[in-house]
């Protein structure tokens, strides 16, 4: 159940259900067993993927599924100090990114839902006076859009994904100190965005 | 089954998509570990090299030639050893950044870490008996690091070649009272006039000394002289001189132990002698 509500996948098995592991090294000679990982994660990285990226339901499959062959393709690459959602979440951010540095496709539209901007606004400010009241959430959508990637892939899995630090400096590969810069530097020209639209 | 799991699966059916195998993961990680250690080792090596020049480098000879701290800067400091340092020291910290766990590290400390490292390294190896083996090493490998410009490697030899800046070194041809010949390290011959000038109480200007010469150039194969010391500033230059005072202390032992045994041979050989004559002499009186 908390889980589902934090949109992360299960990582350890109840009895009936095998163990993201389990599958994993079954995985490694049966690939019906990783369609059952696949089944496990694909909705999750969907929705990353479209808040990511801001493109529509065919272009994340196609990415998906790239992301899925990647990750069949290293099973013997997973290191075990790593949650196994956290090394999913590596390799089809790493598909995405590298599409989305390929491509002059814009994102043409945002999975951002209202409720979620919210969690975008930094908590020392109130966002019923500063944005909420304005009743402007399609400017704070788009201006996380239009964010650059090097921030929003950040501020989408700090904030909407709700990964900690740590997953965080294991998905994107990069150091726990530059992370954090990242974050305030990014919300900071998110601010910026919005008061310059309003 | 979702049609995205089942696309996939039969994507890798079709195209028999294998997982890589373990091993080869394990070599590429290994590869990168290994990659760091060499690189290391090579910035090490890199900054013994720097070590090395800064040391044997006379810096007064400079501030006496009248060099500002820029013109020192740039003769002095060996940018070329500095520049492959600069390229280890990135290499390494490239290569330990892609091996599993390398990214969690801060690009700056590993710089910090593998500098400090390559400096410690680098100081031992230059201070210990390390620092021959070494320094072939790297002349074998870079044969031509010593034909650089002075201002990408000095060394002493290319310090004392700049007679159009006040220094010039070289081999003691002839000497008067008031001029010497000189043969440079490039084999030019130069009139060195020294009257007035400063001689060191170990230099006594005579046939094959090596000197080194502050002053100014008069004209193309003239030199003015304001100092003259002997040609031995390093430490290394004092060893190789301790080194060949031994070989000539050992020659000349040697060289006498030879003349001793030439001598005792001769007397055997006279004293041989001697008693043929004797027997001779018995036989005649026999007769």
């Amino acid at each position: 159940m908390v889980a589902i509500l934090s949109h992360n996948p299960p990582e350890v098995d109840d009895s009936d259900t095998p163990s993201d592991q389990a599958l994993l090294l079954r995985a490694r000679q049966d690939p019906e067993a990783f369609g059952l990982l696949m089944e496990r994660y694909e909705q999750p990285l969907r929705r990353y993927l479209m808040r990511l990226t801001g493109w529509g339901s065919e272009e994340v499959s196609d990415i998906l599924q790239e992301a899925f062959i990647k990750v069949y393709r290293h099973l013997n690459d997973y290191d075990d100090n790593l949650k196994f959602s956290t090394w999913m979440y590596r390799i089809t951010h790493n598909q995405a990114i590298d599409i989305i540095r390929s491509s002059q496709t814009k994102p043409f539209l945002t999975q951002v839902s209202l409720e979620e901007v919210a969690n975008f606004i930094p908590t020392n400010k109130d966002p019923e006076s500063d944005f909420m009241q304005k009743d402007d959430f399609e400017k704070v959508r788009r201006a996380i859009l239009d964010l650059p990637v090097l921030y929003r892939e950040i501020l989408i899995l700090r904030f909407l994904e709700e990964k900690s630090y740590e997953e965080i400096v294991d998905i994107v590969k990069k150091p726990k100190g530059t992370i954090a810069t990242l974050i305030r530097r990014g919300r900071a020209m998110l601010l910026e965005k919005l008061n310059s639209n309003t | 089954m979702s049609a995205l799991t089942q696309k996939t699966l039969q994507e890798i059916t079709e195209k028999n998509i294998q997982p890589i195998s373990r091993w080869q993961i394990e070599t590429k990680n290994n590869v990168y570990w290994v990659g760091t250690l060499f690189l290391v080792v090579f910035s090490a090596l890199a900054t013994a090299v720097s070590f090395h020049a800064i040391f044997e480098i006379d810096w007064q000879a400079y501030q006496k030639a009248h060099f500002s701290w820029i013109e020192m800067l740039l003769s002095g400091v060996p940018i070329f050893s500095l520049l492959l340092l600069a390229s280890f020291l990135w290499g390494s910290v490239f290569f330990l950044q892609h091996t599993r766990r390398g990214y969690r590290y801060p690009i700056g400390v590993l710089f910090g870490v593998f500098f400090f490292s390559s400096v410690s390294l680098g100081y031992f190896i230059e201070e210990s008996p390390l620092n021959d083996p070494a320094e072939r090493f790297l002349l074998q490998s870079l044969p031509h690091i010593e034909k650089l410009p002075v201002s990408l490697f000095p060394t002493t030899k290319q310090q004392w070649s700049q007679p159009e800046r006040g220094l010039l070194g070289g081999v003691v041809l002839q000497s008067d009272e008031k001029s010497i010949e000189l043969l440079d390290s490039a084999q030019k011959t130069w009139t060195v006039e020294y009257t007035g000038a400063e001689v060191s109480d170990d230099t006594k200007l005579q046939i094959d000394d090596e000197v080194k010469i502050i002053g100014s150039q008069s004209d193309e194969d003239t030199f003015h002289a304001t100092e003259i010391q002997k040609w031995e500033n390093s430490h290394r230059q004092e060893e190789d001189s301790d080194e060949e005072h031994v070989e000539s202390k050992r020659s000349s032992e040697e060289s006498e132990d030879d003349s001793q045994e030439e001598d005792d041979h001769e007397e055997e050989q006279d004293e041989h002698e001697e008693d043929e004559q004797d027997d001779h002499e018995e036989d005649e009186t026999d007769s």
